[in-house]
């Protein structure tokens, strides 16, 4: 009984220190993009300057019709989730019927590598 | 050691260079956009469009119904300007030199350029022996393009009865958006017998069957608009007589209506095809011929220039959908030839396009292609062509988020 709530508090401690890590490297990625500034039209564009480089950006970018430039839409958003909940995500589609979820169409037509640059991708980018 | 040391000095180096793009459509658009977001403000990227208000052909047919009004489906290039640095010159183009790389404005203005893409959409041919005076003839509208003509039709179709039939024609493949047709059938259907209590529908399909979503639209014709809407496959229009309202198919049928919607045969856009402007030689058929790694074009003399949505002649269809991902395609690769580098060689695009079939429910089409080495064209990827499991109300939801998405990504 003990140990198991030992265990959960252990959990929770690194759940929430897994949180703080990731929440810590998004603002790093943010601010290596920019001084945090945005005085005009070309200084936000600076902001993105690095992670918007990534390999995987091509293919990505197929998601940005329905889910918005790099994910951020209103609904739909696919933005500001781990590579890897994207990637579990999408496989979670890959068995649904086709006929009854647009999403399968989409998961069955990349490689699993293909998947993990797009997760990757998605998961670097900030709203924009 | 010294490999990765390259690899990150030229993903690190900077895209310098001047495009113009000209056709502020869904490609045209799209790629003025994804050129800066990606490219950076060492790409100087001029959009070139007539119209200072875009005006959305998705969506148009609910404006034929009255469940939209043309101005909600007014965009313009404001975002494109104040948050992506895009120039926007509201004139069309008078000439363009493929040798000396520069595009002359309709206002006098030079643009030099290193990339030009156009996005410049489709034309039409005339229709076959379109007769009667010239105030009848004007009826006859096509409402293809998003604008006067919509509001034309839309006022036809209002002041028709129960007693009344709709004719719609339409061209051989390949016309802009495949399901667009039937789909116009369908929500017409829906609105005269919610509205009038019933009247005609009536296909003359130049094509041997129905082009998109089969299952999806011969259930729609033979079920839900049952006794209102009738298909005619192989049916191209021989002639019309606009003071009887009569069309001819070139098997000698005639049909008679109170509207005619005549969609006419598509060509690329006469900034392409016209000799005057120089670029007739890059014409494959009716269409551009384009490398589908970069759309440039596929003929040697116009190199630089980039051909992207609905005037390319490629396997992937003719729809703003589609055409943003083909825009980024080439923003990509100009992008990566900016910088000395070399454009992507599995390049991968998506058709999705969400339909209305009643006031409230919608069914979808999705594709999704990938370039394939040996013919050098995209082609259909894992579950191929699909279509929805029927229409219904959570569909019309997702077309809804869908719109707002596309246009957003495109636009904003």
């Amino acid at each position: 009984m003990k140990s198991k709530s030992f265990k959960l508090i252990l959990f929770s401690a690194l759940a929430l220190l897994t949180m703080f890590v990731i929440s810590c490297s998004k603002d790093l990625i943010n601010e290596n993009q920019g001084d945090g500034t945005v005085t005009s039209s070309n200084d936000a564009l600076m902001l993105k300057a690095g992670a918007i480089d990534l390999p995987g950006r091509l293919l990505a970018s197929n998601c940005f019709q329905c889910h918005g430039t790099n994910g951020y839409a209103g609904e739909l958003k696919i933005g500001e989730q781990s590579a890897s909940s994207i990637i579990s995500d999408i496989n979670e589609m890959k068995a649904k019927d086709p006929r009854s979820n647009i999403m399968n169409v989409h998961a069955k037509a990349y490689t699993t590598e293909e998947i993990q640059l797009i997760a990757n991708y998605i998961s670097q980018q900030i709203k924009y | 050691m010294k490999s990765t040391m390259a690899k990150q000095l030229s993903t690190s180096a900077e895209a310098v260079g001047r495009v113009v793009v000209v056709g502020g459509g869904m490609a045209g658009t799209t790629v003025a956009k994804y050129l800066r977001f990606w490219g950076g403000t060492g790409v100087d990227v001029t959009l070139v469009e007539p119209n200072a208000t875009y005006y959305s052909n998705i969506f148009s047919n609910m404006v034929l119904t009255g469940e939209r009004t043309l101005s909600q489906l007014a965009f313009n290039y404001s975002t494109l300007k104040s948050k992506y640095g895009v120039k926007v010159q509201n004139y069309s183009v008078s000439s363009i030199d493929p040798v000396g790389k520069k595009v002359t404005l309709s206002n006098g203005v030079v643009l030099p350029y290193d990339r030009l893409v156009l996005a410049p959409g489709i034309d039409f041919e005339p229709l076959p022996s379109l007769t009667g005076t010239t105030a009848n003839q004007a009826k006859i509208v096509h409402a293809w393009k998003a604008g006067a003509q919509t509001t034309s039709l839309q006022n036809q179709i209002k002041a028709m009865t129960s007693k009344d039939t709709f004719i719609l024609t339409i061209p051989p493949a390949p016309y802009r958006c495949p399901p667009g047709p039937y789909e116009r059938a369908c929500v017409v259907a829906d609105y005269l017998k919610r509205t009038k209590g019933g009247g005609k529908v009536i296909i003359l399909d130049a094509n041997a069957k129905i082009l998109a979503e089969p299952q999806n639209f011969t259930t729609a014709f033979n079920v839900t608009h049952k006794g209102i809407i009738t298909y005619v496959p192989n049916a191209p229009i021989a002639s019309i007589n606009a003071d009887t309202m009569t069309v001819k198919t070139s098997s000698g049928l005639s049909y008679t209506g109170k509207v005619i919607n005549a969609i006419p045969t598509h060509k690329a856009s006469n900034l392409i095809t016209q000799s005057g402007i120089g670029l007739a030689n890059g014409l494959n058929g009716k269409w551009a011929g384009v490398n589908v790694l970069s759309y440039e074009s596929t003929n040697l003399d116009l190199a630089g220039i980039h051909i992207i949505g609905d005037s390319s002649s490629t396997t992937q269809p003719k729809a703003g959908h589609i055409a943003n991902a083909e825009a980024k395609v080439c923003a990509d690769a100009i992008i990566n030839i900016f910088k000395g580098g070399t454009t992507n060689q599995v390049p991968i695009t998506n058709s999705s396009c969400f339909t209305p079939i009643t006031k409230t429910t919608a069914s979808w089409l999705s594709v999704v292609y990938r370039y394939d080495p040996a013919s050098k064209t995209m082609l259909p990827t894992g579950n191929g062509i699909t279509e929805s499991n029927g229409a219904t109300s959570e569909n019309y939801e997702d077309m809804l988020k869908w719109f707002n998405n596309l246009m957003a990504d495109t636009f904003s």
